[in-house]
């Protein structure tokens, strides 16, 4: 069990490798930094499920504002306790061969707060709020702010961002597949 | 439900047709695919193809292929592999099984390549480490950096392989002054006059080397501490041992070699030395040209979203690589701050639009004082330059006339040896203090000003180079064409012999003087003056004035693009030049890296990593076309030097080309001849400018019908919103009407409770 090969089989090994981003040695690797979460847990059952806060723990995700909903929406139980192949999904979005559209999708998921399908002003609001955390906006700059957003994007007129507006505007961001990424 | 529309869905991307499914853009259809396969649980299933009838091999392995790309856990991907393996497959037969299997073993053998490169990836935790603490836009510096060093490998690859290799491995006539005629003789060249000038071009190299190596020995003579301070003074300056080297010009010879087996088969090495040099300038231009063309279409395409600034900025702002939470509060910090600009700007625009005309009248009064007065520091600083070299030229001369007291003289001979680049130096660091100092007062939005200040910069740098150039270029072409049978014109004795291994000495003199420069002021400015700042004074103001220094990307990126320009101005003259700029670009990260990490703080700016990448690219371009300039008059216009070199005893360089050219057979001579004529640049032209015009008008058109189709797009929301309005008020109504009637109802029921009440009271 120390060794780090000695958790998954090779065919285990190509059946992740066609299921994502990564190449099997990037999938062993971030197994390994699975397993420092919480390394008696994970040595014991390899797909140990972990809370939420232990995956908070690492770096990335302690440091991001978008942390606690990049868990919820990759749990598969959608309570934020993620398995290993939830996390290995999440690395795999956030690799660096994931393609623009896929890492579109998810961003649209975390923006998403209510989980209506659209970004409607309580999201936008909320996106705003989490980013600039312990700094504020002044309520009518924030209702300024959010204006402008809608007033860019929004091109339908209708008071909030369907995915199609969402992946329209990130399509024309020429940063936004640099920035969404996590180096494992 | 999904499964009932699968057909519909088929049909969307070419269906069973493999030929059509090519066809549609795989990025859209799984983006639609993902997006809608996410309500309801079981959706996945609209991806998959009718099972019963049985699937395409092919449409099956594309399908494979995607299911990484569906938004759903790693379970029901499991599952939908499962799915798509064990239904029943037709095989393709012919020209499409075979295609298929080209198709995957391309997908296989990428996949091993890019596991390949991951493994032998330069830099990888270093990188890793910037970004998680400093975000992409510092990163963006260093992929450069790295992306410069892979050019410079490629041209130090290609250098080897022409020049270096065939010199080792071929073998050559013997040369000395007397022995010419004999040898020239034996391989079989009978013009009288070329022999007595290859004659004469041996015996000025003879005389050159020994000249050369007089002085080392001469210097050599020392006491042993005497004899390392010369051997590191030389190799600082490239002179003695070094001069006589492959590094510089003057050592190659004029050569046809041939290899020891084969004597049918030669290499001319002037022609290759030719050939490299211009084909690797080529090449890197082409490699930059892609990667700027590159970066402007990623730049026009946000730019041409001006409007998207406020969306960029919330949904792209945020690095997910950070990993440091103090990194995270600065982000968050300049998130903000840009986002508090913004709206400034808009408030500051709309006070633009009231500012009165007096105001106006000064403001531009102040830009134009500056802007003169910038111009007058700049030719300042170019007379400065040229003068010094001047200078410095005349004194080298006295000096090294009178070769008698020369152990005293030594130091003086350095310091003169420096004065030029030490000037250059001086002066960029001066001159952009005092620009940035000036542009304050200019009044310009703060994205202007870093952009104007930049402009000047590189202005400055390329241009005393240019003076340098310029003003050693005035020392060589005083001189009238010596004699036949001399090695120098009379009365220019005090000349160099060489002037090419010259010109390569100052280059090489510089760039080595640069990298110092910036080892000095990362580790002997910034370093002390973070300590002092933050561990002796900590907590004070005039501490933290100290202590914080911004990692400002812009005059760091001025620092390599400098340094590549000397490399490409070098590259003619000292071949070996991009070698040591490799070995230079691997040092100067790891100073970077240690003036990023450990003495600057993070930069309250916001860098976006395209925009930066298009701006690093397109100012490496303006200084690659300013260095091609003086090295291309100096290969088709001055004559080379009789006493070394590859090209000695021609008129020009590039006459070599055309002597070759004239060897060549007719049908390469006719070919050459009529690319030559307007007979086939006119047409060129003609042609290019109608390609030309078709893109400008495809571009036109295409921003046309945009224009259009978002027209259309909100008149097609304003026409739903109308309709939902309506529908909700038909709801409404109805909703109403039922009530009423209910109500009635209820009312009804309840009198007629009532009466019922009544009657049993």
């Amino acid at each position: 069990m120390g060794q780090g090969n000695s958790q998954f089989t090779e065919m285990e090994l190509e059946e992740y490798q066609d299921l994502t981003y990564f190449t099997k040695k990037e999938i062993l690797y971030a197994h390994k930094r699975f397993k420092q979460l919480a390394p008696e847990k994970v040595g014991h059952n390899r797909n140990a499920k972990l809370p939420m806060d232990k995956l908070l723990t690492l770096p990335e995700l302690q440091a991001n504002p978008f942390g606690e909903r990049m868990c919820l929406i990759f749990s598969s139980t959608k309570d934020g306790d993620c398995t290993f192949e939830d996390f290995l999904d999440m690395m795999s979005v956030f690799s660096e061969a994931a393609p623009k559209t896929v890492k579109a999708e998810y961003a649209f998921r975390i923006f998403d707060f209510d989980g209506d399908d659209y970004l409607g002003r309580r999201d936008l609001e909320k996106t705003i709020n989490k980013l600039v955390a312990p700094q504020q906006f002044k309520p009518e700059d924030m209702e300024a702010l959010v204006t402008r957003v809608l007033e860019e994007a929004d091109l339908d007129d209708d008071g909030m961002l369907a995915f199609a507006e969402f992946e329209h505007v990130i399509s024309k961001s020429a940063d936004f597949a640099n920035c969404f990424r996590i180096r494992l | 439900m999904y499964v009932a529309s699968t057909p519909s869905g088929e049909g969307r991307c070419g269906g069973g047709a493999s030929t059509r499914s090519r066809r549609c853009q795989p990025a859209t259809t799984t983006a639609t695919l993902v997006h809608t396969s996410r309500r309801g649980s079981d959706t996945y299933l609209e991806v998959l193809p009718d099972l019963t009838q049985g699937v395409d091999e092919e449409e099956t392995w594309e399908k494979l292929q995607q299911i990484r790309a569906h938004a759903v856990p790693m379970e029901e991907k499991r599952k939908l592999k499962r799915q798509l393996q064990s239904a029943p497959t037709l095989r393709t037969r012919g020209l499409a099984a075979f295609k298929l299997s080209k198709r995957k073993f391309a997908s296989q053998a990428k996949n091993r390549l890019r596991e390949m490169i991951s493994k032998i990836e330069l830099w990888h935790w270093s990188l890793r480490y910037v970004e998680g603490n400093f975000g992409t836009g510092l990163v963006a510096f260093f992929t450069f950096i790295k992306w410069l060093l892979y050019l410079n490998l490629f041209t130090c690859v290609l250098l080897a392989v022409f020049i270096l290799l065939p010199q080792i491995v071929l073998i050559h006539p013997k040369d000395s002054c007397t022995e010419v005629a004999e040898t020239n003789q034996s391989i079989g060249i009978e013009n009288e006059t070329l022999l007595s000038v290859e004659n004469d071009t041996l015996c000025c190299f003879e005389v050159y080397k020994l000249e050369v190596v007089e002085h080392s020995t001469n210097v050599h003579s020392f006491s042993e501490p005497g004899h390392i301070v010369q051997m590191i003074l030389d190799g600082v300056q490239g002179t003695g041992v070094l001069e006589l080297s492959y590094l510089f010009y003057g050592h190659y010879p004029r050569h046809i070699l041939i290899l020891d087996k084969m004597r049918g088969w030669n290499y001319n090495l002037p022609l290759a030395y030719l050939l490299v040099v211009v084909v690797t300038l080529v090449l890197s231009l082409v490699l930059m040209v892609r990667a700027a063309a590159r970066g402007l279409r990623e730049s026009l395409r946000s730019s041409e979203g001006q409007f998207y600034q406020y969306c960029n900025l919330i949904f792209g702002g945020w690095d997910y690589c950070i990993e440091n939470n103090k990194a995270a509060a600065i982000k968050k910090k300049a998130i903000y701050n840009e986002l508090c600009n913004h709206l400034e700007t808009e408030r500051y625009n709309d006070e633009k639009e009231q500012r009165t005309k007096r105001e106006r009248c000064r403001l531009y009064f102040v830009r134009l004082m500056i802007n003169l007065v910038v111009i007058v520091l700049l030719s300042v600083s170019f007379l400065a330059i040229f003068y010094s070299t001047t200078y410095a030229f005349n004194k080298l001369k006295t000096l090294k006339s009178n070769t008698e007291e020369r152990n005293e003289e030594d130091l003086e001979i350095l310091l003169y040896e420096y004065l030029p680049s030490a000037v250059i130096v001086t002066l960029n660091i001066i001159i952009p203090f005092i620009l940035r100092l000036l542009v304050e007062m200019e009044h310009y939005t703060p994205n202007f000003i870093l952009v104007l200040t930049l402009v000047r910069t590189v202005f400055l740098r390329l241009a005393s180079l240019v003076v340098l150039l310029f003003s050693i270029y005035q020392g060589i072409s005083e001189c009238p064409a010596p004699e036949p049978g001399s090695c120098i014109s009379e009365g220019c004795f005090d000349q160099p012999k060489c002037w090419e291994t010259y010109v390569g000495q100052q280059l090489y003199k510089l760039t080595i003087l640069d990298l110092l420069i910036m080892f000095l002021s990362a580790f002997l400015v910034n370093f002390p003056r973070k300590c002092i700042g933050h561990k002796l004074m900590r907590g004070s103001r005039i501490g933290a004035a100290i202590g914080d220094i911004e990692f400002m990307i812009p005059k760091h990126v001025l620092d390599i693009v400098y340094g590549q320009t000397l490399c490409w101005l070098g590259m003619f003259y000292s071949p070996l030049l991009p070698a040591v700029t490799c070995v230079k670009l691997v040092i100067v990260f790891y100073i970077k890296y240690f003036d990023c990490t450990v003495n600057s703080s993070q930069s309250s700016q916001l860098y976006r990593t395209s925009r930066s990448n298009a701006f690093f690219i397109s100012i490496l371009l303006i200084s690659f076309i300013v260095t091609i300039i003086p090295v291309g008059y100096s290969i088709a216009e001055i004559k080379p030097s009789i006493a070394c070199g590859p090209f000695r005893g021609l008129p020009t360089i590039w006459s070599e080309m055309v002597h070759v050219i004239s060897e060549s057979p007719n049908w390469i001579q006719a070919v050459l001849f009529f690319m030559g004529t307007a007979g086939f640049a006119v047409p060129a032209i003609i042609i290019l400018i109608l390609a030309w015009y078709y893109y400008y008008a495809v571009a036109a058109a295409n921003k046309h019908m945009v224009a259009l189709l978002k027209n259309q797009l909100i008149l097609e929301g304003h026409d739903k919103q109308f309709l939902l309005t309506r529908l909700d008020q038909m709801i409404k109504k109805t909703t109403e009407e039922e009530e009423a009637a209910r109500s009635s109802r209820s009312t009804e029921e309840e009198t007629g409770h009532s009466n019922d009440q009544t009657l049993e009271a």
